[in-house]
């Protein structure tokens, strides 16, 4: 390899590479930018320009999640698989994220008729009441998990809320979640995770049914509701399509959220001037959420594999071969970003890939910005001398996501 | 007087989510870096161009009716 990239951490999960990926990506960008990493059997895509090219040609490079994982299963093992596992293989060809045309786009142009902009905006008051009441619980306390008191329930409410389900079970959701996840974001041939992946999935599906079941029959003023008349071109969903699209909300409403609200305070602490600059100029709270997307987004890399041989800048990635796409890395490229490693929470513009790229751009984009803005008003304003309560921090050891295992501030 | 239908694409916005190309076709294509552009405003009428600029996620689409006689001027 070469000589400059020396110094970088032997693996994209290596304990400085967790705390700080740029140490690992960053050198990548540099010296070699579209790169097959022999270890993990995956390309390594760091720059903006590669990152977006890609992402905006989903007839090259799936989504197709299940098919990938699929792929990894030896050939002998998949009908058992099949039979073994089929809640996830009934449930992953409805999941908007994880499927490619012309399956995406009959999900994603009914459920755009009803998830708009404007109705997500209607919830502000009410995401502005959750935050306070949750802020006002942990402020009884001496020091504080800003996850666990905060970032967790606040997105957990915030979706239950805009799917007009009860809140009360939102733990046992959240345990569901978090076995779906570990299939999700792992999967291979690991049967504890694809067993782990049946139990969340069914979970996740077994809360929503019996709702979606009752709006079938009796249809009433909500979401779900609407989304079950939805039509695009006399396309509609059926009630299993909603049932799915309803899990993956739950799903995807939280994680990710939760992530970015607690990267987000991180960043914003650990450079205080910035910290102190929102306190005392709230107009800047747009553009402080799009500068935490850009450093600090939920979401390190997306994956993809080749549906063909492809020639990229001399690279040459052959079909079914995995790509992993660096969010953070290309967020940094100084060939996009002026002063691309400081943080200015008043950058303008900032076209980051925080939400990705092309046709499998964050659905949730809109309802993540709301909650992450108002958080973020909300703490500057009542808490100005907020500070962290230590100064060491664990990263999940995980690919594609970027989160902390704790957050321990104090408030006052 | 005649009203013409004005449409702008922030480039700086555009994800490429082709949702406009999905919804109106044939005003909508993409151009060689996957993002929209426009290929003709009189192929489809302003409530669907409308219905595509609302779709589109990250608001990246603005469509104006003006007078073509103030169009003429500011060209």
């Amino acid at each position: 390899m070469d000589q400059s990239v020396k110094n970088m951490p032997e693996d994209m999960l290596a304990p400085e590479a967790l705390v700080n990926p740029e140490c690992y990506f960053g050198k990548l960008r540099e010296d070699d930018p579209i790169h097959w990493n022999e270890q993990r059997k995956m390309w390594i895509v760091t720059r903006y320009e590669d990152v977006i090219w890609i992402c905006r040609q989903p007839h090259l490079f799936s989504s197709d999640k299940l098919g990938f994982n699929v792929k990894e299963l030896p050939e002998g093992k998949r009908d058992l698989y099949r039979e073994r596992y089929s809640a996830i293989y009934s449930a992953y060809p409805h999941w908007l994220s994880a499927v490619d045309n012309p399956l995406h786009d009959h999900i994603r142009l009914v459920v755009n008729q009803v998830w708009t902009p404007t109705q997500v905006e209607k919830r502000r008051p009410r995401v502005r009441q959750f935050i306070n009441e949750l802020l006002d619980e942990a402020e009884k306390k001496t020091e504080v998990d800003f996850i666990r008191d905060f970032a967790m329930p606040l997105p957990m409410k915030v979706i239950l809320d805009f799917l007009d389900l009860p809140h009360e079970d939102w733990k046992e959701i959240k345990k569901s979640s978090d076995k779906w996840l570990f299939y999700h974001f792992g999967g291979g041939a690991d049967p504890e995770r694809w067993q782990a992946g049946v139990e969340g999935i069914k979970g996740l599906m077994g809360y929503v049914e019996p709702h979606v079941r009752e709006r079938k029959t009796r249809p009433q003023g909500d979401y779900i509701s609407a989304l079950l008349k939805a039509e695009w071109k006399g396309d509609r969903l059926t009630a299993q399509e909603v049932t799915v699209h309803c899990a993956n909300l739950l799903f995807a409403g939280h994680e990710s959220t939760m992530n970015l609200l607690a990267n987000g305070v991180y960043l914003l602490l650990s450079h205080r001037d910035q910290w102190d600059r929102l306190c005392n100029d709230p107009s800047l709270s747009q553009t402080t959420v799009e500068e935490v997307l850009r450093l600090e987004g939920a979401i390190k890399s997306m994956l993809r594999y080749a549906l063909d041989d492809v020639e990229i800048k001399g690279k040459k990635i052959k079909k079914g071969e995995l790509v992993l796409l660096v969010g953070t890395a290309a967020n940094r490229d100084p060939a996009k970003f002026t002063n691309p490693l400081a943080t200015d929470i008043g950058r303008r513009p900032n076209s980051h890939l925080g939400f990705g790229q092309g046709i499998h751009i964050c659905l949730g984009a809109p309802l993540a910005r709301l909650e992450v803005q108002e958080t973020y008003l909300a703490l500057t304003q009542r808490f100005p001398n907020m500070r962290l309560a230590t100064d060491t921090f664990e990263w999940h050891p995980i690919l594609r996501g970027r989160a902390l295992k704790a957050l321990p501030v104090t408030l006052r | 007087m005649a009203r013409v239908i004005r449409i702008q694409v922030d480039y700086d916005q555009c994800v490429g989510s082709r949702i406009c190309t999905a919804i109106a076709p044939k005003v909508f294509g993409l151009n060689d870096d996957g993002q929209a552009c426009v290929l003709d405003v009189d192929r489809d009428t302003l409530e669907v161009i409308r219905m595509a600029a609302e779709g589109c996620p990250v608001a990246a689409i603005n469509v104006q009716e003006v007078d073509e006689e103030n169009e003429g001027m500011r060209t």
